[in-house]
């Protein structure tokens, strides 16, 4: 019970333990895994905000920038080269009247259109007011008068009275259903202009590409004018309209009163609380501004799909890394599962052993169960001493099964001869020495002698002697017996011999106590020439005699655990007061086990009593 | 020379042969399933000593002994005591508890076999 109380507690103890280390670990490298993605995160959204501003922005205004600047530059060139060459000059200024010259300036101008991959090409005389213009697909110039009664034709005017050189002017061309830029350029000096001719170039492909250029939906570039109007557009919409709709003031007069050359970045937030990034470049061709404006989160677009895969990336890492914890601990290393495991064998390995162990000792017992049936049938019976003698007892407690003590009777005649004694050692040995004893005792008893119980040790002595110790060096098993031998004669005679067994003679109160004449039987080291004393005792009525094997004696108990001792032993056998030799031996039986208290028995002990009258 | 000794257990006493103030020390219980095993050495052991040796004192204090122990510890007295009378100076010291009455009467009968000088210590005097 306590043991499986203290498993339970043990493994309580060792999963909390388990699950709190668990989860230590998971949370330290979820912390380091998360901290690492969000400076990571950080990082790179810092760095992709000064790219963007640094360079992207810069790059893409400024690279649009050039182009535009480069195909008005080209265009202003190829228009000043045709409105001041002076051919041209002099036939637009007679009234486009020479044919001859006619011929050669119109296939110029068609030349132009052809050559330089212009949209348009037209030239008009202030005297005359006869346009001749030509499209890209044209091989003829068409020609028209323009009419002041027209308002498309008013710039046309407008522009004779200001007598401007240069001039950009966007027009939807009604022909070519096309947004053009016109580059204009005033034919003939400045004292005598003569007409205007100009370059068309389709802003189609500029809004295509600046269409292209933009990062983002929600991002502008815009071409604005002097007047502010939204001139070219990557969205249609946005054409004619002015920047001071979209843009805040502040921005706009900065624009104005910006003066230098090169790109000015900046950041500002809308009515929408969205910090929009933006910047403008004053066009070198012309006063136009090329404006471009992109909102902060339109580029770090990028970052966000970065955040989601970081995100990802984060969760997918904690995941396999606590799927990996948890495989790791509950199948390949957790050891309390592997103690387990490892116990389970070895239990079944001890249930095994101890299964055979049982066999084993079921049959070492079943054999030894039998032979105390053997040494049962050689001790004589209750029935055969009671015969013998007016009261008796035998308390024969062998320290295991069968033992080394025994005890003998026989009559013969008017003799009985009652012998206790107590082999060399316990259990089986002893059992097989009292075996031999019995035989021999039979022998000298039936044969020898029946009365004189010292001749009878001494025979005894001298026969176990030859059976058992035959060689006398070292390795030889030295053993013997402690004997008392009592031979009764006539019912009133009582002659007694010991072997370190005494006899208690006990007459009420009175006891007597013969001590044993020498210190045992068949020992190598026992002199058995010495002279064994026989006692002569006359019986008297009431007289009990005793005879004890030394494992009373010898039985620890009692507070200190010392032996039982013969004092004690004398002790108890003076102070019965039993009425007959039962309740004596009950008494006996009782004070020892009083005084083993639990103990293990030491020895084999025995304890024989009778009276003979 | 080193000192022989065995540890005591819970059946077999503890046992010292000290060869430098020639003492000889037996203290405890004694009570092995096979006693032979255990004196066997010890007899062997005391042999060699008394071929080096002419002085033994030896200190005993077994509060039980069984009866196959006694057998032995009868050897073991015997050979002391052959050495004794072959003129080497040895005395027995037996150690016993008041209490117990057991000891004393064993050390009385292994007394009663030799002719050693053989005294009583009580150990309850305070030794």
């Amino acid at each position: 019970m306590r043991k499986e109380q203290v498993d339970k507690q043990f493994s309580e103890f060792y999963i909390k333990n388990f699950y709190r280390i668990i989860l230590i670990v998971s949370i330290c490298i979820s912390l380091a895994v998360i901290i690492t993605g969000f400076t990571g995160y950080g990082n790179t959204k810092k760095l992709i905000i000064n790219k963007a501003k640094s360079k992207d922005i810069v790059f893409m205004v400024e690279s649009m920038g050039n182009k535009i600047d480069g195909r008005i530059k080209r265009a202003l060139e190829t228009s000043y080269v045709f409105a001041n060459d002076p051919s041209n000059i002099e036939w637009v200024d007679g009234e486009e009247k020479d044919a001859i010259l006619g011929k050669k300036v119109l296939m110029n101008a068609h030349n132009i259109v052809e050559n330089f991959d212009y949209n348009m090409f037209f030239l008009t005389g202030f005297k005359t007011k006869h346009d001749y213009f030509f499209n890209k697909s044209s091989d003829h110039a068409k020609e028209r008068i323009f009419s002041e009664a027209t308002p498309a034709d008013k710039w046309f005017f407008d522009w004779e009275k200001e007598k401007k050189q240069v001039d950009l002017n966007v027009n939807y061309d009604d022909v070519t259903k096309d947004t053009l830029l016109f580059v204009n350029t005033r034919i003939g000096n400045a004292n005598n202009p003569v007409g205007i001719c100009g370059v068309g170039l389709s802003l189609g492909d500029i809004s295509e590409e600046f269409r292209e250029c933009k990062i983002g939906q929600k991002s502008n570039l815009w071409t604005i004018d002097d007047k502010g109007i939204i001139k070219l557009s990557d969205s249609r919409s946005d054409i004619g309209s002015n920047y001071s709709k979209f843009l805040p003031k502040e921005i706009i007069s900065q624009i104005r009163s910006k003066t230098s050359k090169d790109i000015t970045i900046s950041q500002y937030e809308n009515s929408n609380h969205e910090i929009i990034d933006y910047a403008y470049y004053k066009l070198s061709s012309c006063n136009w501004t090329l404006f471009y404006q992109v909102p902060r989160y339109e580029s770090l677009s990028i970052i966000h799909s970065l955040k989601i895969n970081m995100i990802i990336t984060v969760f997918l890492v904690l995941l396999s890394f606590a799927f990996l914890l948890y495989i790791a601990f509950t199948k390949i290393v957790n050891p309390y599962e592997q103690i387990i495991l490892i116990n389970e064998e070895l239990e079944h390995e001890i249930g095994v052993r101890t299964q055979e162990l049982q066999h084993a000792n079921e049959k070492i017992i079943d054999s030894i169960q039998y032979a105390k049936k053997l040494q049962e049938s050689i001790l004589p019976s209750q029935e055969e001493i009671k015969k013998l003698f007016l009261e008796n007892f035998v308390l024969w407690k062998p320290k295991d099964i069968v033992g080394g003590d025994f005890f003998w009777l026989k009559e013969i005649e008017n003799v009985i001869v009652f012998a206790v004694g107590d082999c060399t050692g316990h259990g089986v040995p002893g059992a097989l020495m009292t075996m031999t004893v019995n035989a021999i005792l039979h022998n000298i008893v039936t044969i020898v002698n029946k009365e004189d119980p010292s001749l009878i040790l001494k025979e005894l002595h001298v026969r176990l002697k030859e059976t058992l110790n035959k060689s006398s060096n070292s390795q030889s098993v030295d053993d013997g017996l402690d004997i008392a031998v009592m031979c009764v004669k006539n019912k009133s005679e009582l002659t007694y011999a010991g072997a370190n067994i005494g006899l208690y003679i006990k007459n009420r109160e009175k006891v007597k106590f013969l001590d044993a004449q020498c210190r045992g039987i068949g020992y190598n080291f026992i002199k058995i020439n010495e002279f064994i004393q026989n006692y002569m005792v006359h019986i008297e009525q009431g007289d009990s005699f005793i005879a004890v094997t030394d494992g009373f004696i010898h039985q620890n108990g009692g507070n200190g655990n010392y032996p039982f001792g013969k004092q004690r032993l004398f002790n108890m056998i003076e102070r019965s007061k039993a009425a007959n030799l039962n309740v004596m031996k009950d008494e006996f039986a009782c004070e020892l086990e009083q005084y083993m208290c639990g103990k293990d028995q030491r020895d084999d002990i025995t304890i024989v009593g009778f009276k003979v009258m | 020379m080193n000192n022989f000794i065995i540890e005591d257990t819970k059946s077999t006493p503890y046992v010292e042969i000290n060869y430098t103030n020639n003492k000889l020390i037996l203290k405890g219980e004694s009570y092995p399933e096979n006693s032979y095993n255990f004196y066997e050495p010890i007899y062997q052991t005391i042999d060699k000593y008394f071929e080096n040796y002419d002085a033994l004192s030896a200190d005993v204090q077994l509060s039980y002994i069984n009866t196959s122990s006694i057998k032995c510890l009868m050897i073991f007295f015997d050979k002391l005591n052959k050495n004794y009378i072959n003129g080497k100076d040895i005395k027995i010291n037996w150690f016993y508890d008041e209490d117990n009455g057991f000891d004393y009467d064993m050390g009385q009968d292994f007394k009663m076999d030799i002719d050693i000088p053989f005294e009583f210590l009580s150990i309850n005097n305070g030794e």
